[in-house]
């Protein structure tokens, strides 16, 4: 509700005001903070207008006064591959950990003269260390990894919504508008003001965490308020996993996967590239298991994965069989496993048998070398994951080597949806009064059936502590900006217990403080620095350590070892069964039914005021800018739904939005998916993308069953980057079956089949690239999963402008690296392919020919460069790449950023000017300081110094860049990249046109069930007569 | 040649017409006073340069926002800018190949029309010339395609198409210029000698650069008029074959082909004969010249329509054969693709307006029906306009990456550009109508009768 | 007043294109030099009547395409082989087929130049004025419907008299003898 509208007239009149306009309220002064708001990081150059981008200076000027103090005052440790003294100009690597609820990743943050300008994986960290292809590295040496949230995390500092100087707009309300920081500095008297007593009545709503800090201080507050409550929740948490381990090991316990160890895995709704805990590290070491060297790998060797599941998610896309059910069906096929297995479970269902036969085999011969893992999704109910634990248990055949092992969480809070059931009653029934909000976003994604919104008005006193304005913050009568983690000292638990450590990048931007900084005054009415509290719980912690040993640990981000000790899990048969007894897997009702789910990109909505995440096309639907409601082709049709975009209304209980809907072959019939995270009703970014599905959740599960869904009039704007699904038949991703590849001849048999021409054959002699360094590229699809980290590394590493929707739609997005996704088979139930594609740098590029000034050229290393000051703009050449890489600059993309985003840009790259033309450069400007570096030393570039950004992101390591050149006197011993160019599954994209690309990619190989395949053939060969 | 064959066909100037009558007629069309201008001249020229301020207005919002406000994108980087500019380089060459090659070949019925049809080719390249200038993005600096030493030391490069168009058609462009000038230097001495006004009498002095009919100049201007005509044939030819260079050098399939020169030249004159029908019905009516341009010259214009149009629609199909021939899976798909895609429809209109419509003119009713040839010449270049965005987006749309394959829609500022052009065109054209001798009247008194010597010895 | 006014020479207008044509031939004849005819269009035979030399025009314009042609080529080759050569698309840096169609335009243009040039140079043109053209009837009428034949007083068979009664003999009528008015 409005703060203007009478009811609520006295709350929202500012204690403070910048003007006697806005004491009044005066419709100028509203309309100017309005104005002041409009441009953004999302939105198209063409809205904005001169007027607005002067303003956006003006509030630039305040920004300009921090500049002085921008370096941390505590002691932070450069990383040790970079040098001790700051040099200008040259970039320093500081270890740090990003929290994501109960998650912590550990980031590896580039700072540019004090300014944190990318993130990349901590290869110390044991939640975000990449699988690296084995064999070809001499130096064998681990890698960071990082997905797409850790990487765009960046951008969420350099939020303009954080800065109180800047306006809201009209969605949100003036009057909670806090002059600058004010409200921090008198945090201590609004507390004692508020006259909490020992906490009768008081109730601290917080997000999942698992920090020792943190955890330290929430005690203090217990003491500080004995009566008061303490409620944890998160639109996307685990708790349905704990119950489940609960249930059958007697008490909560985390189940930790080793991907890597198992040789068959059936993943239940699991998605272990993204959505799910440890992402990072689970894909990692699922591409372990799935590496293919070459013709003689071992059959037994390459893991066999079967994925089970409603909405296709990248699982089910490098999945080598997948089983289509409603999300519902989940629990049925569950306990027709576990009774295939022997444990006894009602609610079996039927389903194809040769599918669940060879599951049972697979699983059955993996767990006879204890390498079977069944796993399932957190949305999920507890009875699922009981039986999952029940299954793991009956599958693990011995005690050392497990697939998966149980550890008791600490320092952790975990959400409980229930808690907040009964919280909202008590703040309805009165006896809860006053709330203090710690992180999260209750007012916007707490589940639809609670009317969260209507209990916090009642609150007498509500204080709410957020990254940024959000719901919440428009709600409460106290709002108190948090500093993003990388202006923050503190500490996570990895997924694995390791101790993290949050070491800060910069002074807080504005005004902000920590989660840790917050309580302490709340509690302790003191204002101790976030370093203090941190050092007082580490000494607590792991003892007093000297100095030398503290700078260790800032250093790596890390504390060796630390990890939890795995627990001792022992099933409780009869406490196992009486709890399935009293809430056995849910029965799969007919009609349609609606699961909500994790988005892809902005994660549960906390990441929806990026422009990058939302710019990043959903890797199974290629959709930006929105969530929709993905529905499969027979559905479709059945609701009359024909072309994207039409909308439709989904109900659910008294509820219900309006979407766009898209047709998503292999999507389960009779229901429909939609993504959690978008439609906020406050921030410049995040309010203009999708509609809030969180209305449409029950706090009892994400999967809804009786909901109806109806076509309703108009179409919505769409932005999807790719509208072809299918390949057409022709030899772009090409793959084979393990079986089938061993048994082929030449590279040939990689399907689609090519007309391999002789490059010979040509008018001319071609240039000769003999000598010097020759970098290339090699993409191995069998271990890429389509996750999307090289797409918003790149953008970060390059300085890729945010188009915005109305761009994107029109097809002028500017990823350098775009994700190909294309499905095949029938249309039902088709396979899913990814295929990472940047410029392929050939050696007769077509591209260059074709320009008239020259602005495209090779350099003597093989590189296809681009000279931005050089090129006018004609667009022949991006014409006439027949690969599609080639992105043009239709606006001054760079015009209407928000100024806070100039510190953000990478120094060492140009920001490109309207009407040139631009592309994948291979990380030239890395290139470069590797050859620089190698000079001072008067050394050679080292193999695998040089590491391109989607290369140093991917966590599967299926993108290898180095030096080609073949010459004996040059590189005496293969390079890695030659290595693996050496494999015969390396092809060239399209090689019948004699581009000679650089980058070449390596055949996809499946694993299918050899009694399964035969089924797939046959699906093949129907939808190719449909072609 | 003599006068027997001259007099056995039908005149090609029909009235009783002197040398005077001739030198009359024309001139007095440039020297009427204002209000002596026909009043459908005035609507015609409110019209176009209405269409020509919104040219400019377009012009300068594109050079401020950006090549963005057109619909152009990724797959489809050249839009209707490009469109245009192969649609008037086509229209361009109706003029220079009436001038040239029916002079070569002695046609002489082309006197009539070739002035109007040299300055439509004019007007016409001139209207061309801009679009490539304009849709670059970065169109301040356009010029560094031209080969000139610079600080940055570069070069254009030669291997490009695009250089090789900017080349052929600045050359046409000149040479078409110095051509038509040359064609109107004694005319404007007789209008020079006619002047009765101080301006008229400089200026048109001045532009006649003194010239006095003699014997000696004649022979000279006669043969260098030749020698141009000579160079003009195979630059003609040249102009669009260039253009055509633009799509068949690249690798596109659908544009890879060797096809592509004789097709586009077809095309050009096709489409370059139907704007001279447009226009000479129009002039014809609004200045009564039915003694010049007569039904002679119309009928013949349509003959040579229809046998362009015939041979373009030969292209469509060996185009489509050759596709299928070449078992290349990208070319056949590109080609398919066309007639059945998403822009099917624009396919088919230009395949019933190039090819279907203009077979009425094997019948001589309709060759001779002044509003049948007048609406066919528009729906010919409504075609051909087709058949240049047939040939540039939906190749473009639908390449090799299917991934990449996207649909163009085009923006308001798409076709306040193609109408902008139109009025330039007009303007330009229904100034040279009004100012500058329409029709040849040094070669119309050549073709009279009474202009050939041996006329009078039969007389005595 | 009197005084001696400057003869610049003489025109006479003949009615047809026929009758001026057999006045050539009697000028020619006659041997007369620094004469000429005057048509509102190029008659046909008047060269062999007036019995002027072939013009040299088609040589000048030959040289000057083959100028052209070299031009385009050692441009081309110059600025991509020698002064800033770039590797593009894999190509010798003198990839002499792509020179073609620039080698053709400039021809043409040189070409072009030639011819205009060329014959406005041996019309002696531009030019400012011409004593015949102190003739009113011959301005009226020599671009119009009047045949011409003019002689220029520097011509050495040049009299007053006698050429004026010469021409009169040949057919010509409105004899008029050229004043130079100063």
């Amino acid at each position: 509700m409005s703060p203007l509208s009478p009811e609520n007239k006295n709350e929202s009149k500012p204690q403070y005001w910048r003007s006697l306009d806005e004491l009044v309220d005066a419709p100028e002064f509203r309309q100017q903070l309005e104005r002041e708001f409009h441009e953004g990081a999302s939105e198209a150059p063409d809205d904005v207008s001169r007027r607005q981008f002067i303003t956006v200076m003006g509030a630039s000027v305040a920004l300009a006064s921090f500049t002085g103090c921008r370096r941390p005052v505590e002691y932070i440790v450069p990383y040790v591959r970079q040098p001790e003294e700051v040099v200008p100009g040259r970039a320093l690597n500081y270890a740090s950990t990003m929290p994501l609820g109960e998650d912590a990743f550990g980031v590896l943050v580039r700072s540019n003269e004090g300014r944190p300008t990318k993130i990349e994986g901590n290869e110390n960290h044991p939640a975000t260390r990449a699988y690296d292809l084995p064999g070809q590295n001499k130096r064998p040496e681990p890698r960071g990894a990082a997905n797409s949230l850790m990487l765009a995390s960046v951008l969420d500092l350099y939020d303009p919504d954080r800065d109180p100087l800047v306006g809201r707009n009209e969605k949100d309300q003036p009057a909670q508008q806090q002059p600058h920081g004010e409200e921090w500095d008198r945090l201590a008297e609004v507390i004692t003001g508020a006259n909490l007593g020992t906490g009768a009545g008081l109730a601290v709503l917080s997000e999942g965490f698992s920090s020792p800090t943190i955890e330290r201080l929430a005690k203090k507050f217990a003491a500080r308020f004995p009566e008061a409550r303490w409620v944890t929740y998160d639109a996307i948490s685990n708790e349905n996993v704990y119950k489940g381990t609960e249930a059958v090991f007697g008490r909560p316990l985390r189940p930790v996967y080793s991907f890597d160890r198992a040789s068959t895995v059936l993943a239940l709704d699991y998605d272990l590239v993204l959505g799910e805990s440890n992402n990072v590290r689970h894909a990692a070491d699922f591409a372990k298991g799935r590496h293919v060297k070459d013709k003689h790998e071992d059959e037994k060797s390459v893991s066999r994965l079967y994925a089970v599941e409603g909405m296709y998610t990248l699982t089910g896309g490098i999945a080598d069989h997948r089983l289509r059910v409603r999300s519902s069906q989940i629990g049925a096929f569950t306990a027709t496993i576990a009774n295939r297995l022997g444990i006894k479970a009602d609610g079996a269902g039927k389903f194809d048998s040769r599918f669940v036969d060879s599951v049972i085999a697979d699983l059955q011969t993996a767990a006879a070398q204890n390498r079977a893992l069944v796993v399932a999704g957190r949305r999920q109910p507890p009875a699922v994951h009981a039986l999952v634990a029940a299954i793991n248990e009956k599958l693990t055949t011995a005690d050392s080597l497990r697939t998966v092992h149980y550890v008791a969480v600490e320092d952790t809070r975990t959400s409980s949806t229930e808690d907040l059931t009964a919280l909202v009653a008590d703040m309805d029934s009165g006896e809860i009064k006053s709330l203090i909000i710690i992180g999260g976003d209750p007012a916007y994604n707490a589940p639809g059936d609670l009317d969260f919104v209507g209990a916090l008005q009642r609150m007498s006193f509500s204080m709410c502590l957020a990254d940024r304005f959000n719901e919440t913050a428009a709600h409460v009568n106290h709002f108190l900006q948090r500093s993003h983690y990388l202006e923050s000292w503190g500490d996570a638990r990895a997924y694995d217990g390791t101790l993290s450590l949050i070491q800060p990048l910069i002074e807080p931007l504005y005004k902000s403080r920590t989660t840790a900084e917050f309580l302490n005054i709340v509690s302790a009415g003191k204002d101790v620095s976030d370093y203090d509290l941190v050092r007082q719980t580490w000494n607590g912690l792991i003892g007093a350590i000297d100095e030398g040993a503290w700078r260790r640990i800032v250093h790596d981000g890390v504390h060796a070892g630390s990890a939890y000790k795995p627990a001792p899990a022992n099933l409780v048969t009869r406490r196992f069964e009486t709890f399935l007894a009293s809430n056995p897997v849910a029965r799969p009702k007919t009609g349609m039914e609606l699961t909500v789910t994790v988005s892809n990109s902005v994660y549960d909505g906390r990441y929806a005021n990026n422009g990058w995440l939302q710019e990043l096309p959903d890797p199974v639907t290629k959709v930006t800018w929105d969530n929709v409601a993905a529905i499969s082709p027979a559905t479709a049709h059945k609701l009359g739904v024909k072309r994207k975009g039409q909308k439709v209304r989904v109900t659910a209980g008294k509820h219900s939005i309006e979407l766009p809907a898209l047709v998503l072959p292999g999507h389960a019939d009779d229901a429909v998916t939609v993504e959690l995270g978008y439609g906020q009703g406050v921030g410049r970014v995040s309010q203009q993308a999708g509609r809030n599905a969180y209305a449409l959740r029950s706090s009892k599960s994400d999967t809804i069953s009786d909901v109806s869904v109806t076509l309703v009039e108009g179409t919505h704007l769409l932005a999807t980057t790719q509208d072809h699904q299918s390949m057409e038949g022709r030899p772009l991703f090409r793959e084979n079956t393990l079986v089938g590849y061993k048994k082929s001849a030449k590279n040939h048999e990689l399907l689609p089949a090519t007309h391999e021409m002789d490059e010979d054959l040509q008018l001319y002699g071609s240039h000769s690239y003999a000598s010097g360094y020759q970098w290339g590229m090699a993409i191995d699809l069998n271990l890429c999963n389509g996750c999307n980290a090289c797409t918003i590394a790149c953008q970060s590493e390059n300085n890729i402008p945010v188009v915005g929707k109305v761009q994107t739609e029109k097809g002028r997005e500017m990823s350098w690296i775009r994700i190909d996704r294309y499905f095949k088979g029938d249309t039902d139930n088709p396979q899913m392919m990814h295929q990472p594609v940047p410029c392929q740098h050939c050696e007769n590029a077509p591209c260059e020919q074709v320009c008239p000034v020259s602005a495209t050229v090779h350099d003597s290393e093989g590189l296809n460069v681009m000279v931005y000051n050089r090129c006018i703009g004609t667009r022949y050449c991006a014409n006439n790449c027949p690969y599609k890489v080639r992105r043009f600059n239709f606006f001054n993309f760079t015009k209407g950023k928000p100024e806070v985003h100039k510190m953000l840009q990478n120094p060492e790259v140009t920001v490109r000017s309207r009407g040139v033309m631009e592309k994948c450069s291979f990380c030239i400007q890395r290139i470069n300081h590797g050859k620089i570096d190698a000079k001072l030393e008067d050394r050679r570039v080292r193999d695998g110094e040089v590491v391109t950004a989607c290369q140093q992101a991917c966590p599967v390591g299926a993108i290898v860049f180095g030096d080609l050149n073949n010459d004996k006197e040059w590189n005496p011993t293969d390079t890695r990249v030659m290595h693996v160019k050496g494999s015969d599954r390396n092809y060239k994209m399209l090689q019948e046109l004699n581009t000679r690309p650089r980058t070449t990619y390596l055949g996809k190989i499946r694993n299918p069930n050899a009694t399964l395949a035969s089924a797939i053939a046959a699906s093949d060969n129907r939808s190719q007569e449909e072609h | 040649m003599s006068a027997h064959t001259e007099t056995s066909e039908p005149p090609l100037i029909t009235g009783t017409q002197s040398f005077h009558s001739v030198s009359q007629r024309i001139s007095e069309v440039t020297e009427a006073p204002i209000q002596g201008t026909p009043k459908l001249w005035w609507v015609l020229m409110v019209i176009s340069l209405l269409a020509l301020a919104n040219l400019g207005a377009s012009i300068a919002y594109l050079f401020w926002e950006g090549v963005g406000i057109w619909g152009v994108q990724n797959p489809v980087g050249w839009g209707w800018a490009i469109v245009n500019f192969v649609f008037w380089v086509g229209i361009g060459h109706a003029g220079t190949l009436i001038s040239a090659v029916l002079f070569l070949l002695r046609q002489r019925w082309r006197t009539s029309i070739n002035r109007f049809a040299e300055a439509m080719t004019i007007f016409a390249v001139i209207c061309a010339g801009m679009f490539p200038g304009i849709h670059v993005g970065r169109p301040w600096v356009a010029w560094w395609m031209a080969p000139y030493p610079n600080q940055m030391g570069i070069w254009p490069n030669f291997r490009s198409p695009l250089l090789w168009d900017m080349f052929a058609v600045g050359t046409y462009f000149t040479v078409s210029l110095m051509f038509w000038y040359t064609g109107m230097i004694p005319d404007l001495a007789t209008m020079r000698d006619r002047a009765k006004n101080k301006i008229r009498k400089v200026s048109l002095g001045v532009m006649a650069l003194g010239f006095r009919g003699s014997g000696k100049q004649w022979q000279n201007y006669e043969k260098a008029y030749l020698i141009l005509a000579g160079i003009s044939t195979p630059l003609v030819l040249s102009v669009h074959s260039v253009v055509s260079f633009d799509f068949a050098v690249s690798l596109v399939p659908g544009w890879h082909t060797t096809i592509f020169p004789p097709y586009f030249v077809a095309g050009a004159i096709f489409s370059g004969f139907a704007m001279v029908m447009t226009l000479a019905v129009v002039a014809r009516t609004v200045y009564k010249m039915e003694d010049f341009i007569t039904m002679k010259h119309l009928e013949n214009m349509n003959k040579i329509i229809l046998l362009t149009g015939t041979m373009v629609g030969y292209a469509y199909g060996c185009e489509f054969f050759i596709s299928w021939y070449s078992g290349n899976d990208y070319e056949r798909f590109a080609f398919v693709n066309r007639a059945t895609g998403d822009y099917a429809w624009a396919y088919w209109t230009m395949i019933s307006c190039n090819v279907i419509f203009p077979q009425i003119f094997w019948f001589r009713k309709m060759r001779r029906s002044i509003l049948v040839m007048f609406v066919l010449s528009i729906i010919v270049n409504i075609g051909m306009w087709f058949e240049r965005f047939v040939i540039i987006v939906t190749t473009l749309a639908n390449d090799f990456m299917p991934s990449a394959w996207d649909y163009f829609t085009p923006t308001f500022f798409d076709f306040s550009i193609l109408i902008g052009s139109f009025g330039l065109f007009l303007t330009l054209f229904l100034l040279f109508l009004r100012f500058l001798p329409m029709v040849a009247i040094a070669e119309i008194k050549g073709v009279l009768p009474q202009a050939d010597p041996h006329f009078y010895e039969e007389k005595h | 007043m009197v005084q001696t006014e400057k003869i610049e020479g003489a025109v006479a207008q003949f009615e047809n294109p026929a009758t001026l044509i057999k006045a050539a031939q009697k000028m020619r004849d006659e041997g007369f030099r620094n004469w000429d005819t005057h048509s509102p269009f190029p008659v046909h035979g008047m060269d062999d009547a007036m019995g002027t030399p072939r013009t040299k025009l088609g040589w000048m314009v030959a040289l000057f395409a083959f100028c052209g042609t070299t031009f385009a080529y050692l441009l081309q080759w110059w600025t991509s082989a020698v002064d800033y050569p770039l590797v593009i698309s894999g190509k010798p840096f003198n990839s002499v087929p792509a020179w073609v169609p620039v080698m053709f335009e400039l021809s043409v243009l040189a070409a072009a130049f030639a011819a205009v040039i060329g014959m406005l140079a041996f019309n002696m043109l531009p030019r400012y004025n011409h004593p015949v053209f102190n003739s009113e009837n011959f301005v009226a009428k020599h671009m119009d419907d009047g045949f011409f034949v003019s002689v220029e007083a520097t011509d050495a068979k040049f009299d007053k008299e006698k050429t004026v009664e010469f021409l009169g003999s040949i057919g010509g009528t409105n004899i008029e003898l050229l004043v130079a008015d100063d």
